[in-house]
């Protein structure tokens, strides 16, 4: 069941006008709880049992820690937690990866595994979800979090059905505390999230889902293009993913938001980043805190010699591709992300202090950032290296056989679309939308539904990051 | 006195309707500005006709069996030496169904084309099932209008399958009708329309064969379903060698039986006549042969009959399975027109007097 799709829409109606006629908190959680696991369970009922089954180690491993007496107690609590997490996340997403890969090590030496792959198909959104309830577990022991007593309020943090498959990536210190209390539709933004889900709808199913017939083509056979067309293509999956992603997200939050619950914001005009570590602030901001806040910093962060901070960096981004898909080819666009912030780092210590054109500076960042951000979506979409130095020898040398051409006029699309990102960060739409009477937003929304209907591409995609 | 609460309830009940308004409104605005969808060679073949809508007496519909089958130029020909000089065009599409074809043909007689007397039209099973691979593609869209919405629902509705696959379908059918009607992805089609106009010119290959399409030397070479015939000949010379054989009977299925009697009343509510037919395919149509037995279908011309038209269905005359190629279908169209001037022509007799009075000047391309 896809947001974009009208049994999403159905769906919604039904969960929204429930959820709003219950005037019992209790009732309404435990039906918007139901919903979710409806919602889950059109993709693959099997894989309800995943979800539960993580609630129900976290939500005792938590309880576990508040009773533990010692220290090494509540530590086993968490290990366990950790441990079931993770083991849950390496065998549904990486056992066939880590077999191959130990394979082709191990191939060279003379020994052979034989075919041990298993037929494992990944649930959708084990990443995302396997992470929110770590992070409950790991903020719990370290005493930031309070476990949570009642099962309904934590099952529902998990499996909340706008934010289960995708993110964003909530922390149960934003979200639980929202469920202690029933929330009031007065007190929603309704006219926000309404343009939000539209916005985002807009973004994937009029941009998106149009662009990936394109990059798809040249993708698929990428040493039969011209270096220009392979430039568009990079540049359009450049701009196919972010609206992909963030148009999930920006329907993500406004179903959840018109429920009355707070997701949090998730990105912020990345592509107008004037350096990588900007970038990473700006993009999937909720793993890249989680990467933070789980992993950078209990590494040791920057709390030591500039090696020691850059491996750090080096291991957070490394794990950090890993975690989008089990292939080399994510774990070296880690690798390329977290070169270019080692990179970013020292540059910025050398110039600690030098004057310069601020705007000249920032305008030339933002290109640069930009295209090593294209660079290295090269590695996330590619199918493989080989497909992988084909392009990248087509976008960073121009140098390719190809003699197949897409139309030049992609690439004034592409140049529109960024203006209308450039404007966008403005917010000057939002300003808008606020001055505009109700009546008159109630017919111009009516008209910009239909006018989004009609420029929706009819193969619609799945969602990129469904499949991580 | 309003309470506030009352008042509020008002305003949201007003919101809602204006949005409910607008989206249709909108809808139909762009559907009229958008004018025919992009529907590759039907929409070709659609607006040729409509060009030439005053000059035509036959209109065949179908799928490729009858686009790949049928030559208009060759059937004219031959009915004018049989003393009935009618001008026929060729409609079909690749994957046509029954549902599609029967839109199809609404939409021709909605352009009511003055000499339109015959409407020959591939006979099938009105299986409302939508494969997969077919949902939300633009044609599968364009032909739910309400009427054929509301047929593919009864049909679906009669279907004996259990309710689940039932339900799909009903949904299936009802939110393609919804995405005709909301002008679902006809954005580019009102953007075209606004800034280029004119249509584009049909292919010149329209008038030399009026619809007919002969397989071209790249078929021979890259089509998948000849190299797969090729591979299979055992199978293929088997079904012919059973259908030879068999005579089988079954009962018609009540969704064939709706339907085809509401396309026969719909043709003649317009004054033409509905023929029609079965191409020489080696497939047994039991169920459909008893629809003609039973007098649902007024006329039907069935060539799946490999003892009356063994030529047909020698292997060096069939491009694949399902189809002729081109001398065979030549072959399949003079047949054709001696049935129809035998059968059809013939059992109505003003028929002959009013092709002749109607036909003082050659029209059209």
């Amino acid at each position: 069941m896809l947001f974009t799709q009208p049994i999403f829409l159905f769906f919604y109606a039904v969960v929204f006008a429930v959820a709003w006629s219950s005037r019992d908190n209790v009732r309404r959680k435990a039906a918007l709880l139901a919903a979710s696991y409806v919602f889950y369970a059109a993709w693959d009922w099997r894989f309800l049992a995943l979800i539960l089954a993580s609630t129900l180690v976290d939500y005792t491993a938590a309880l576990g820690m508040r009773r533990a007496r010692t220290e090494a107690a509540r530590r086993r609590f968490l290990v366990a937690s950790l441990a079931a997490n993770l083991g849950m996340l390496g065998f549904f997403k990486y056992f066939n990866f880590f077999i191959d890969s130990a394979a082709a090590i191990l191939r060279p030496l003379g020994a052979e595994l034989g075919d041990r792959a298993l037929e494992i198909v990944l649930p959708v959104g084990i990443s995302f979800f396997t992470f929110q309830t770590m992070s409950y577990t790991i903020d719990v022991y370290r005493k930031k979090l309070e476990p949570v007593a009642s099962l309904l309020d934590f099952a529902l943090f998990v499996g909340f059905f706008p934010q289960l498959v995708a993110g964003p990536i909530v922390r149960a210190a934003r979200f639980l505390p929202q469920l202690e209390r029933s929330p009031s539709f007065a007190s929603v933004d309704a006219r926000r999230f309404l343009a939000l889900f539209l916005t985002g709808f807009v973004k994937k199913a009029c941009i998106a889902d149009h662009l990936a017939v394109t990059v798809d083509r040249v993708f698929a056979e990428p040493g039969l293009y011209t270096a220009g067309s392979v430039w568009i293509a990079v540049l359009l999956y450049a701009v196919q993913i972010y609206c992909d992603f963030s148009g999930y997200t920006d329907m993500a939050i406004a179903c959840a938001g018109l429920l009355g619950y707070d997701l949090g914001p998730n990105f912020d005009f990345p592509y107008l980043a004037s350096n990588l570590t900007e970038f990473w602030r700006r993009w999937h901001m909720s793993l890249s805190s989680w990467l933070r806040d789980y992993l950078y910093i209990p590494l040791g962060g920057n709390r030591g010699s500039r090696l020691f901070t850059h491996r750090n960096l080096m291991l957070t981004m490394l794990l950090g591709g890993l975690w989008h898909g089990a292939a080399w080819t994510f774990v070296a666009w880690g690798a390329l992300h977290g070169a270019g912030l080692v990179l970013h780092r020292e540059w910025t210590r050398r110039r600690a202090g030098a004057a310069g054109g601020q705007a000249a500076a920032r305008v030339l960042g933002t290109g640069l950032t930009f295209y090593t951000v294209c660079c290295a979506w090269i590695l996330f979409r590619a199918e493989s290296f080989a497909d992988a130095a084909v392009l990248l020898e087509a976008f960073v040398l121009l140098r390719t056989d190809g003699t197949m051409a897409l139309d030049p006029a992609l690439f004034g699309g592409f140049a529109a679309l960024a203006v209308v990102h450039w404007l966008s960060s403005l917010r000057l739409g939002e300003r808008l939308l606020a001055a505009v009477p109700d009546r008159l937003f109630a017919a111009g929304y009516g008209a910009a539904a239909a006018l989004a209907l009609a420029f929706v591409e009819m193969r619609a995609e799945p969602f990129i990051y469904f499949q991580f | 006195m309003t309470q506030p609460g009352d008042r509020q309830r008002r305003h949201r009940l007003l919101d809602a309707a204006l949005f409910l308004l607008a989206a249709p409104l909108t809808a139909a605005l762009l559907t009229r500005l958008a004018g025919y969808p992009d529907l590759g060679p039907l929409e070709e073949k659609l607006f040729y006709f409509e060009s030439n809508k005053q000059v035509y007496d036959i209109v065949f519909a179908g799928s490729s069996r009858v686009r790949r089958g049928i030559v208009p130029t060759l059937f004219d020909a031959e009915m004018a030496a049989r003393g009935f000089p009618v001008r026929s065009f060729n409609l079909a599409v690749a994957g046509m169904g029954p549902h599609e074809a029967n839109a199809l043909i609404r939409r021709v007689l909605a352009m009511e084309p003055a000499r339109l007397r015959w409407i020959v039209v591939e006979l099938g099973d009105w299986d409302p099932v939508v494969r997969p691979e077919n949902r939300f593609k633009r044609r599968g869209i364009f032909w739910h209008d309400a009427q054929e919405t509301a047929s593919v629902l009864r049909s679906t509705l009669l279907l004996d399958e259990p309710f689940t696959a039932r339900a799909d379908l009903l949904q299936t059918h009802l939110l393609h009708f919804a995405a005709r009607s909301l002008a679902v992805g006809r954005g580019p089609d009102a953007v075209r329309s606004l800034f280029s106009g004119e249509r584009a010119e049909a292919a010149p290959d329209l008038a030399r064969w009026q619809g007919f399409e002969p397989y071209t030397e790249t078929s021979y070479r890259f089509n998948p379903l000849r190299r797969r015939f090729l591979e299979r000949l055992d199978e293929y010379r088997e079904a012919v060698g059973r259908l030879a054989a068999g005579d089988e009977s079954a009962p018609p299925k009540p969704y064939n039986v709706a339907a085809v009697r509401a396309q026969v009343a719909m043709i003649r509510r317009v004054g033409a006549e509905p023929v029609h037919l079965i191409t020489p395919t080696p497939r047994a149509t039991p169920e459909l042969d008893r629809l003609a037995r039973d007098g649902h279908v007024p006329a039907l011309l069935a060539f799946n009959r490999p003892a009356d038209y063994p030529e047909l269905f020698a292997v060096e005359r069939r491009f694949d399975r399902e189809h002729l190629v081109q001398e065979a279908a030549e072959e399949f169209t003079r047949h054709l027109a001696a049935r129809f001037a035998a059968e059809i022509v013939r059992r109505d007799p003003p028929v002959k007097e009013r092709v002749a009075r109607l036909r003082p000047a050659e029209g059209g391309d």
